[in-house]
C-alpha cells in the first residue's frame, strides 16, 4: 500500500510498460520520488527501457500536477538522433550539460536528475550522504564519493531498511524529520559486482533489479540499481534522525566502531551539506540538533557485511532501548 | 504583433499582476515556473507573492517551491554583502572612489528591484588611471584571475571595459573591476568622469552612481551593449527603477537631457518605448515626447518591435524559428555596437579558431 503523497492529492495512474514506453516518447510521465515530481521526456527506446525496469513500480499521475523540474532528453538533430544518436539533456535551467551517448541508457537522464537537485533543491537541508531508516531510528552516513556510503545504503536496504537515498539525504526544515528520495542507485565499477551479489543472497531473480552496465562514462562504470519494492512504496514515510554514522572504506582493515566528539560530527555533517551555506542560519540549528539528538561514531570496515553488521550493532546497543 | 506576444506571457503577465498566481491552473503554473527558471526570475515570484500576502493562497507545492527559491535570493544577497565587505577591505581608505554598479548597488541602496534577486557577481567601477592599482590590491589580498588563456586576458585589457573576472579561491563569487560601463570599442562612448563626479556616497565607504545614471547604465546595458539572454530581468528592472525613482518628478526632468549629455539617447528611447509596451510602465507624456526624435527610422523600429517581445518570452509566444531570429538578431547588432567590422571579424575568427585547436 503506498504513503499518501505530500503535495497531490489525486489518484496515481497505473500505467503498463506499452503505456510508459509511449509516453515517455510524447508529452512525458509525471514520475514522483519523495517529495518531488518531475516530467520525463526521453526520445531513445534504450533509455525508455532501462527507464521503465527501474521506476516502473513508482508513482506516475495521470492528471496534470505541478512539476518540481522536467528532463527532457533527445538526439538535437537527424544525425543525434538516428545516425549517431547523443543524448541531450534539457533540465531547463539555462546549463548546458556535455551530452553523452545514447548507448550509455539512463546515466544521462540520471545526470540530469542529480544536477536539478543538487543545484536548486534548498527547501531541504541536503547532505551528500547515504540515508536508512527503520523501526523510529534514521541514520544518516554522510561521506565523499568513493567512500562506500552509497553501496552500504543500498546494502542496509535489501537487509530490511527503508532506502532514503544513497546520496542525497533531506532533511525538513520545520519538522527535522528526514524525507525520503529513493531514486536509482548508482553504483560504480567494483561495486557492482559486490551488489549483485549482495542482492542474489536474498533475492530471487536478482538481475531484475539492475539496469546494463555502461563502461566508459565520466565516473568509470555504472550500474543502476532499483531501490527495494519497500522502499518505494514507503518514499513518504518520514522519520526522525538519530543516528550519524562516517563511514569509511579500507579493504585492508579490520572492522571497528570508533568514537568522535559531537564537535567533529557537527563539522563532518556541515561539510557534507551541498546547501548549508545557501541555508544559513536556519540550517545551523538544524544540524545543532541532529547533532544533539543523534548518536555518532565512524566505522572502519573492509566488507559490506561487516559494514551492516556494524551498523546493527551500533543501533542495537545505542537506539534501542530509547524506542521501547 | 509585438503587443500580443508578451501580453500572452505568462510570466510576464503575473509580474504585471501577482494576484494572479491565486487562480493559476496547474499547466499555467508549470508555465510559469519553467519561463521564471529561464529568466532568472524564480526568486521574484516568490518575492510577490509574499509582498501582497497570498501565500497562504497558493497550493502547497508551491509553498514548497518558493521556500527554496527564498534561501535562494537570500543566500544570493548575503554573499553579495559578504563580497562587499571584503572589498571595502582591500580597497576602501584609498583616496578614490569605489563605486558599486548593479546588483551590489541596488542592494547598497535597497531598491526595490533586489526584491527575489540573485546576482552571481560583483561589479565595481573605479578611474581608469587606478584600475592596475585596484588589481593589485585584490591579487594581494588573494583574488585570482579566472580567466588564464592569454588571448582572452589580452582581449579584456585592451578592449574592454573591465579586468578579467577576479575570483577569491574561497568564495564563488566573480568580481568584475570596471573603468567603463562600456567597451571602450562601443560606438558610443561615455565621458566617464562625468558619471564618477555625480556618484554619491553608499554604504561603507562606497559609492553609487546618482538615480538617473545607475537607471542609465541598466539601459545601455540592455539596450547597447545586449545582454540578450537574461533580458526579462534587466526589462523589469528597469521598470521597477522608472516607477521608483519617478515618485519624484526630479528624476523626469533630469532623465533625456542626461542621457543627451552621455550619448545614450538611442538606448533609452528603446528603455522607455519597451518598458511602456510591455511592462506597462507609467512614464510621463512629457518624457515620451522628449526622447520621440531619438527613434530609428520607421524600418529599424518596426524590426526590433517585432525582435525585442520575442526575446522577452523565453519559451513561448514566439514561434521556434522567429525566436532563433530574434535571439540571434539581436545578438549580433549587440556585437556589431561593441566593436568595429575589422575588429569583430577578428575578435570571432580568433575565437573560432581557439575553439577548432580546443583551445576555449
Amino acid at each position: 500500500m503506498k504513503a499518501i503523497s505530500t503535495f497531490h492529492q489525486i489518484d496515481l495512474a497505473a500505467f503498463s510498460d506499452q503505456e510508459l514506453d509511449r509516453k515517455l516518447s510524447g508529452e512525458g510521465v509525471q514520475l514522483e520520488i519523495g517529495p518531488f515530481t518531475v516530467n520525463v521526456q526521453l526520445a531513445f527506446k534504450n533509455i525508455r527501457d532501462d527507464f521503465i525496469r527501474i521506476y516502473r513500480e513508482y508513482s506516475f499521475y495521470d492528471e496534470p500536477v505541478i512539476h518540481d523540474n522536467y528532463v527532457h532528453i533527445y538526439g538535437r538533430n537527424f544525425y543525434r538522433q538516428h545516425i549517431k544518436p547523443q543524448a541531450f539533456v534539457d533540465v531547463g535551467m539555462n546549463e548546458d550539460f556535455i551530452p553523452l551517448p545514447a548507448s550509455m541508457g539512463m546515466v544521462s537522464l540520471e545526470m540530469g536528475l542529480n544536477w536539478q537537485v543538487a543545484s536548486a533543491c534548498k527547501q531541504y537541508l541536503m547532505f551528500h550522504a547515504g540515508v536508512v531508516a527503520k523501526d523510529g531510528v534514521g541514520i544518516i552516513m554522510p561521506a565523499a564519493s568513493g567512500s562506500g556510503k552509497s553501496t552500504l545504503a543500498a546494502g542496509l536496504s535489501y537487509r530490511g531498511w527503508q532506502l532514503h537515498s544513497d546520496e542525497f539525504g533531506l532533511l525538513d526544515l520545520d519538522t527535522e524529520e528526514l524525507v525520503p528520495y529513493p531514486r536509482a542507485v548508482s553504483l560504480k565499477n567494483e561495486s557492482i559486482s559486490v551488489m549483485k551479489k549482495w542482492v542474489s543472497e536474498s533475492h530471487d531473480n536478482h538481475l531484475d533489479y539492475f539496469t546494463d552496465e555502461y563502461e566508459g562514462t565520466p565516473k568509470g562504470t555504472i550500474c543502476y540499481m532499483r531501490p527495494t519494492i519497500e522502499s518505494i512504496e514507503a518514499m513518504h514515510v518520514r522519520t526522525t534522525p538519530n543516528v550519524v554514522i562516517l563511514p569509511i572504506f579500507d579493504p585492508t582493515s579490520k572492522p571497528e566502531i570508533r568514537p568522535v566528539t559531537k564537535t567533529m560530527a557537527f563539522f563532518r555533517t556541515v561539510m557534507s551539506s551541498a546547501n548549508y551555506g545557501d541555508i544559513g542560519a536556519d540550517a545551523f540549528r538544524a544540524i545543532s540538533n541532529l547533532i544533539d539528538r543523534s548518536h555518532v561514531c565512524e566505522i572502519v570496515y573492509p566488507t559490506l557485511k561487516d559494514a551492516v553488521n556494524l551498523v546493527e550493532q551500533i543501533v542495537s546497543e545505542n537506539v534501542g532501548d530509547k524506542n521501547e | 504583433m509585438s503587443k500580443v506576444v508578451t501580453d500572452h506571457n505568462i510570466l510576464i503577465r503575473v509580474l504585471k499582476e501577482p494576484v494572479l498566481m491565486e487562480k493559476l491552473t496547474v499547466n499555467q503554473w508549470n508555465d510559469l515556473l519553467r519561463e521564471a527558471k529561464i529568466s532568472n526570475l524564480a526568486g521574484r515570484l516568490s518575492a510577490d507573492a509574499g509582498a501582497i500576502g497570498i501565500k497562504d493562497k497558493l497550493p502547497a507545492k508551491i509553498n514548497n517551491l518558493f521556500k527554496s527559491f527564498d534561501y535562494n535570493s537570500q543566500s544570493s544577497e548575503r554573499m553579495i554583502r559578504w563580497e562587499m565587505n571584503r572589498v571595502r577591505r582591500a580597497l576602501i581608505g584609498e583616496s578614490y572612489k569605489v563605486v558599486l554598479l548593479k546588483g551590489a548597488a541596488y542592494i547598497a541602496k535597497d531598491l526595490n528591484c533586489t526584491r527575489g534577486r540573485v546576482s552571481v557577481d560583483l561589479d565595481i567601477l573605479v578611474e581608469k588611471k587606478r584600475i592596475d592599482f585596484a588589481e593589485d590590491k585584490f591579487l594581494a589580498h588573494g583574488w585570482q584571475h579566472h580567466v588564464e588563456n592569454d588571448y582572452d586576458q589580452k582581449f579584456y585589457r585592451e578592449y574592454s571595459h573591465e579586468l578579467p573576472p577576479l575570483i577569491h579561491p574561497d568564495r564563488q563569487i566573480s568580481i568584475d573591476v570596471h573603468h567603463s560601463i562600456l567597451p571602450v570599442t562601443s560606438r558610443v562612448y561615455p565621458d566617464m568622469s562625468k558619471l564618477m563626479e555625480a556618484a554619491v556616497p553608499s554604504v561603507d565607504g562606497f559609492y553609487t552612481l546618482s538615480n538617473v545614471d545607475i537607471i542609465l547604465h541598466s539601459v545601455v546595458h540592455l539596450w547597447q551593449d545586449g545582454e540578450v539572454r537574461s533580458s526579462l530581468r534587466n526589462l523589469l528592472e528597469q521598470h521597477d527603477m522608472f516607477e521608483e525613482f519617478g515618485k519624484d518628478q526630479k528624476f523626469w526632468d533630469a532623465l533625456v537631457p542626461r542621457a543627451e549629455e552621455l550619448g545614450f539617447t538611442r538606448a533609452l528611447f528603446y528603455a522607455l518605448r519597451y518598458c511602456k509596451m510591455i511592462m506597462g510602465t507609467k512614464i510621463p507624456g512629457s518624457v515620451m515626447e522628449q526622447i520621440a526624435p531619438y527613434s530609428p527610422n520607421g524600418f529599424a523600429r518596426s524590426l526590433m518591435d517585432w525582435m525585442v517581445p520575442g526575446v522577452m518570452s523565453p519559451t513561448m509566444g514566439a514561434s521556434g524559428l522567429s525566436r532563433w531570429l530574434s535571439m540571434n538578431g539581436l545578438y549580433i547588432r549587440s556585437h556589431w555596437l561593441r566593436m568595429p567590422p575589422f575588429m569583430l571579424a577578428r575578435h570571432l575568427s580568433t575565437k573560432f579558431i581557439m575553439r577548432l585547436k580546443g583551445e576555449a
